[in-house]
């Protein structure tokens, strides 16, 4: 039989994990690695590396490697995140045929799902040459705050690396499961998830193989980057003030300063000053090797870090009013992600929640660990465990004027089924558009367009007349099925959403091909 | 019998008479139930009808009738949303769609009309009168939305939302007494 494992696909590192029923083992790689950095390296012709040996490639070839693809899947070209993240890369983001963000690289366009695809292809082979087994199957974990198109992009990566994605499962929830895998205690507990591209906060329930989501907010561009780029943009204003250079169109320079600011801040974790040095960082306006030297302390760090440990916190409190509890009743809190190494975040962490965070697993490990659990419960249908999540954003049809109809509220378990009526607006009018879209703001225009189809053949009648019922349901996997009934004739349509966004299989089939050609 | 195969059995007969069931016997409860008693009832029957835990040629029954006990469980947990499905159940309404028990509830986003009222005692009239109009009881509405306005007599969503419930109260006048939308 093949093996199924877990997968914390992340922003930065990606993790595999694997639970045989009585142990779990993060997969370590022939170094004896645990964390592979999520890069992929294009070199000449059609060769890619993925992993380590491509984020060595970043400060010297920045153009060619892709680091941070989570942060374009399943994006709108046009979304503003997309729009501001195109400054700061060093290759080019361009617009796909779905109005998707696409990667160019040496005048090769990519999807984000095909660079996921790579890092997936090196995580299932690793784990195979660890396991001494094929692996086909995979629970994936994304940020809860994903939303379906994000989600849907992500099991298309799956697809085209070659894996059956047995469940995509959120990196809160999974790290809880693991968490909960160890400590039986009933309680509630929440789950404080800050990694290199995302924030996510969810508070759940746990008792007896029992896991219940309240609640879960968060930010899908809020994370150690946003904290790298801060950092950078200071370094930015140090050249300009003591070299008279301005170097952010420079992106070689930059990306130098932007690994010498990530590496500065994982120093301030354990350290009270970083020192920063980058001899020849680039030439000035004379040809002259410019040689950048600099300190940072714990307080200039603060005051970059502080507007976005805010925002964080802000989330947090937003998630507890949710779950409907106060602080006090949450009993612990368990810190995910590389950024939670941060003194200044696990002090704000333990200021708002009136206690020591808990930090007896490895941030690092603990959600690809859950995602093994869960791997394993899917497959062998383990009746110990129940994990009930819930639906991270609003889903609602658009109404007249540019208006949301809420239909399913965020923060409802899952699977769920539940619908409203509607009204035809015009005279005699013969067609509804039922448009889906997802999101917190009663605005269309504010919220993710996810598809549309059309109720056809309603009786010419008078506007308000006709009756047409629209049903939202969400299975136990997350996916949504949308269907429009005429009450009058009983007759209906619906669709998956999924189906709206996703790559068409022959887009799937040609990738699959490619993907694999470059990485043998 | 194994447990497997007793599941399947289980999960087959239930499938057939889900739709007649109401929401305390989805939760295996009585009508009378202490309240506390709700959440253990269904983290049992999670653990027992969760599609997750099904076998797969059953998973799609499992899922139908799991969504069900979510459902129950959803509207019996808050005290309040108890009370008044315990009154529609006495009228023989089974299932109810919760939009209608859920309107009273702050949603978030920008030009939610919930957020239109500006004093504290227009306030109280104008969510009664929204969720009138989420129910569909359009009187009702128009006379909320009156109360209202007596309040803020400039309010400019009021006063759209008065249009809009007079024009409904009048097209749908024989609607259906019930508050809550019947399921098929
Ligand atoms: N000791 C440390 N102190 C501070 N930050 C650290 C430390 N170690 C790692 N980080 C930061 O943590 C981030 C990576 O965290 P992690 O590996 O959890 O993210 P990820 O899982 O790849 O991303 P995401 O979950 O957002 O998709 C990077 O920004 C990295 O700089
Ligand atoms: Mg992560």
């Amino acid at each position: 039989m093949s093996l199924a494992v877990g997968i914390d696909l992340g922003t930065s590192n990606s993790v595999v994990s694997y639970f045989d029923g009585d142990k779990v083992q993060t997969i370590a790689d022939k170094e004896g690695r645990t964390i592979h950095p999520s890069v992929v390296a294009y070199g000449y012709g059609n060769t890619t590396v993925v992993g380590y040996r491509a984020k060595q490639q970043m400060s010297y070839a920045p153009e060619n490697t892709i680091s941070s693809a989570k942060r374009l899947i399943g994006q709108h070209f046009d979304s503003p995140e997309i729009q501001r993240i195109r400054k700061l890369t060093s290759w080019g983001i361009v617009k796909g045929i779905h109005n998707d963000a696409r990667i160019r690289v040496q005048g090769q366009i990519y999807t984000p799902q095909e660079v996921s695809a790579h890092v997936l292809i090196h995580l299932k082979k690793t784990a195979e040459e660890a396991l001494h087994k094929p692996v086909n199957q995979a629970v994936i974990t994304v940020p809860a705050y994903f939303n379906d198109q994000q989600r849907q992009a992500t099991r298309d990566a799956a697809e085209i690396a070659g894996l059956e994605c047995l469940r995509i499962l959120n990196e809160p929830t999974a790290a809880a499961l693991a968490y909960g895998h160890q400590n039986k205690t009933t309680q509630h507990i929440a789950v404080f998830d800050l990694g290199g591209g995302t924030f996510d906060i969810s508070i759940l329930r746990i008792k007896d193989g029992f896991y219940e989501v309240l609640s879960t907010a968060g930010d899908t561009f809020l994370g150690g980057d946003d904290f790298d780029w801060a950092i950078t943009e200071e370094l930015i204003r140090q050249v300009k003030q003591h070299h008279g250079l301005d170097i952010s169109k420079r992106y070689v320079a930059q990306a130098k300063l932007r690994k010498a600011a990530e590496e500065a801040k994982i120093t301030l974790s354990t350290e009270p000053t970083a020192q920063l040095a980058i001899p020849s960082l680039t030439r000035n306006k004379n040809g002259e090797m410019i040689h950048f030297q600099h300190t940072l302390n714990r307080r200039d760090f603060r005051a970059l870090a502080t507007p976005l440990i805010d925002r964080c916190i802000e989330v947090v409190s937003k998630a507890i009013q949710e779950a409907q509890l106060s602080t006090l009743q949450v009993e612990n809190c368990l810190l995910v992600g590389g950024m939670t190494r941060t003194p200044l975040i696990r002090e704000a962490v333990e200021k708002f929640f009136g206690r020591t965070p808990i930090s007896s697993l490895n941030p690092d490990e603990v959600v690809s660990v859950g995602a093994a659990i869960q791997a394993y419960n899917l497959q062998h249908q383990n009746n110990e465990t129940v994990l009930l999540d819930v639906t991270p954003q609003s889903l609602g049809v658009a109404t007249q004027g540019g208006f949301i109809s809420t239909i399913i509220t965020k923060n409802t378990s899952i699977p769920v089924e539940q619908s409203q009526i509607f009204t035809t607006t015009r005279d005699n009018q013969t067609e509804v558009r039922i448009k889906v879209y997802q999101g917190e703001s009663g605005k269309t225009k504010e919220n993710t367009f996810l598809g549309d189809f059309v109720l056809k053949d309603i009786r010419p009648a008078l506007r308000g007349e006709i009756e047409v019922r629209v049903t939202f349901q969400i299975d136990a996997d997350g996916i949504l099925q949308v269907s429009a009934k005429n009450e009058e004739t009983g007759s209906a349509v619906s669709m998956y959403i999924e189906e709206a966004n996703k790559l068409s299989q022959s887009e799937k089939n040609n990738l699959k091909e490619t993907v694999y050609e470059e990485s043998s | 019998m194994s447990q497997e195969l007793r599941k399947t059995v289980r999960i087959n007969t239930l499938y057939e008479i889900v739709d007649d069931l109401d929401y305390y016997q989805l939760l295996k409860q009585k009508t009378n139930c202490k309240q506390s008693s709700i959440a253990p009832a269904f983290q049992l029957q999670s653990k027992a009808l969760h599609p997750d835990n099904a076998p797969s040629a059953l998973k799609d029954k499992a899922n139908y009738i799991f969504t069900a006990i979510n459902e129950a469980f959803r509207i019996l947990k808050e005290p309040q949303n108890r009370l008044e499905y315990d009154g529609l159940l006495k009228n023989g309404v089974i299932r109810v769609e919760d939009t209608a028990l859920r309107s009273g509830s702050e949603r978030s986003s920008a030009n939610d009309p919930s957020k239109a009222a500006q004093t504290e005692q227009s306030k109280k009239y104008w969510l009664m009168g929204l969720s009138d109009m989420d129910a569909e009881r359009y009187d009702s509405a128009v006379m909320n939305i009156k109360f209202a306005l007596q309040f803020e007599r400039e309010n400019e969503v009021f006063q759209e939302w008065l249009e809009k419930a007079q024009k409904a109260a009048q097209e749908a006048p024989k609607k259906e007494k019930n508050p809550f939308k019947i399921r098929l």
